[in-house]
């Protein structure tokens, strides 16, 4: 996607310029897509909240200097992606495999899931859960910004500083990983 | 703050990976997690905060790294310094605006000082010194010869051509003379140095022709038609010529202080008589035959006012030395 044509770059453009209602509509369309990585990325609901919360504060500090050079997706996440980094290169603990199971498992299931075959589902979900979780982080990174926000490689290797080979291995790796515990 | 654009053609576009389709599937169907209302309220409140203040407040961007390009902090705008901040901030500049001149102005006035100096001890030191026997020399040359010129109208043919040249000069040489009025004087001493050489060239003539008494100054100047100036005392020997010239020769001691003045146009013909008086000049180290030679070499060109006195000098000091027959001639002569 172009992004001088990015809508979310408009977006983004006309909050610098003082339109708050541009970022009540950006935030809407990013909040739960942010959410979410950071979340399956942290497993701590609340460094979550202190990272995402970091997070949109850079964006508004930075609305003046703003340059619609790369989708505001691909923007957003970068910001949330160093933010990670640089937390846990303080050796900030992470939450426990069980605490972040009880995390993850508070947020309500879709609707749309039928009881009958509602237990099979839920272990399969929980088994992809337990095999994300329990990937390296890079890889973990990757495949949750393909499986989550569907980047492409590029857009992946630009939020993370890599090269596109190199995520492409760690995703071909991270898919492999989760294909054999889904399989067993 | 921004990512380069990752490439936009479709072709280059990754393809699915095996079992991605799948993945992607059941990753959909985990639990859908939002942000919660306090935290949307929170950001949603810091986004209106921005926009308020951005008027009011300096923004102060965080920086993790050392400072960027154009990463400044705003300057406050002034609606929002009272006046006493403003007079402070107006005070500190106006000191800092006071000292950097007083400093500059010290430093240029010694600079200013240094460039003076140096200038004025060039200037010293290009042009001659004037030593005080010399002035001393001509001021007397000058009053002797407004003396003779009011004593003996005879000499006053040959004495009064320089007079008007000499008399000006003490004054002039108490104040600074011009650049102008200093070149014309070194032009016009030049043209009277030439005259003098001329007239002594004359004069060596006539006293080759009567070797044992060569004519007084005084009568070769009224047989001369009109009157140039008597040749003037050489510089450099000034100081050593004044002690004879003092004692009381009034025609030389008249032309000197026209040629005590620096003449570089007529510097080769000063170097000649210079050259010339130095073999006649009274040295120290000299012995009687020597000193007697300088007096004859003083009679045959006829300056015989510097070798009288000279030879009696001797006389005096050698009495048992004896005399050629020239000499003692001079000698008897009144």
């Amino acid at each position: 996607m172009d992004a001088a044509v990015d809508p979310d770059a408009m977006l983004m453009l006309a909050y610098a310029r003082g339109d708050l209602a541009a970022f009540e509509a950006l935030y809407a369309k990013h909040r739960s897509m942010l959410y979410r990585f950071l979340l399956r990325s942290l497993r701590d609901p609340h460094r979550t909240d202190e990272l995402f919360q970091e997070t949109w504060s850079r964006v508004i500090s930075a609305r003046a200097r703003y340059q619609p050079q790369a989708k505001f997706s691909t923007w957003l996440l970068q910001i949330a992606h160093n933010l990670m980094i640089d937390g846990l290169r303080r050796q900030r603990p992470m939450a426990g495999g069980d605490e972040a199971e009880v995390a993850l498992a508070q947020v309500a299931s879709p609707d749309r899931e039928q009881p009958d075959h509602a237990l099979s589902e839920f272990e399969r979900r929980r088994n992809l859960q337990r095999a994300i979780e329990q990937l390296p982080r890079e890889q973990r990174t990757v495949v949750l910004l393909r499986l989550e926000q569907e980047l492409s490689l590029e857009e992946i290797a630009a939020v993370t500083g890599t090269g596109r080979e190199t995520v492409k291995s760690r995703l071909r790796y991270a898919m492999t990983r989760l294909r054999e515990v889904l399989s067993e | 703050m921004t990512t380069p654009l990752p490439p936009t053609d479709p072709s280059t576009r990754d393809d699915k990976l095996p079992g991605e389709a799948e993945l992607a599937a059941l990753y959909r169907q985990l639990p859908q997690n939002e942000p919660g209302p306090e935290l949307d309220a929170a950001v949603l409140r810091a986004a209106a905060q921005a926009l308020e203040g951005a008027d009011d407040e300096p923004r102060v961007e965080r920086r993790k790294g050392p400072r960027e390009p154009g990463d400044w902090v705003h300057p406050k705008p002034l609606s929002g310094t009272s006046v006493e901040q403003f007079r402070s901030i107006e005070s500190v500049v106006r000191t800092r605006r006071r000292r950097s001149p007083s400093w500059l102005i010290a430093l240029g006035s010694a600079a200013s000082l240094v460039l003076v100096a140096g200038l004025a001890w060039h200037m010293r030191e290009s042009s001659p010194p004037r030593s005080a026997p010399v002035a001393q020399e001509e001021a007397a040359a000058v009053r002797t010869s407004a003396a003779t010129d009011q004593a003996s109208p005879a000499v006053a043919p040959l004495a009064a051509p320089p007079a008007p040249a000499v008399s000006p000069e003490p004054v002039a040489r108490s104040a600074p003379p011009s650049a102008d009025r200093q070149i014309a004087m070194r032009a016009s001493a030049a043209k009277k140095l030439k005259q003098n050489d001329a007239l002594q060239f004359a004069q060596r003539k006539a006293a080759a022709r009567s070797v044992v008494t060569p004519p007084p100054i005084a009568e070769l100047a009224a047989t001369a038609p009109p009157a140039p100036p008597p040749p003037p005392a050489p510089p450099a020997p000034l100081q050593e010529v004044s002690a004879n010239a003092v004692s009381g020769v009034a025609d030389q001691a008249a032309a000197a202080p026209s040629a005590a003045k620096p003449m570089p146009a007529a510097a080769s013909v000063a170097t000649d008589e210079a050259a010339r008086d130095k073999g006649t000049a009274q040295q120290p180290g000299d012995t009687p035959a020597q000193e007697l030679d300088k007096i004859r070499r003083l009679f045959d060109q006829g300056q015989r006012d510097q070798a009288l006195p000279r030879l009696r000098a001797f006389r005096q000091a050698h009495p048992q030395w004896p005399l050629p027959p020239a000499l003692q001639a001079q000698l008897q002569e009144p």
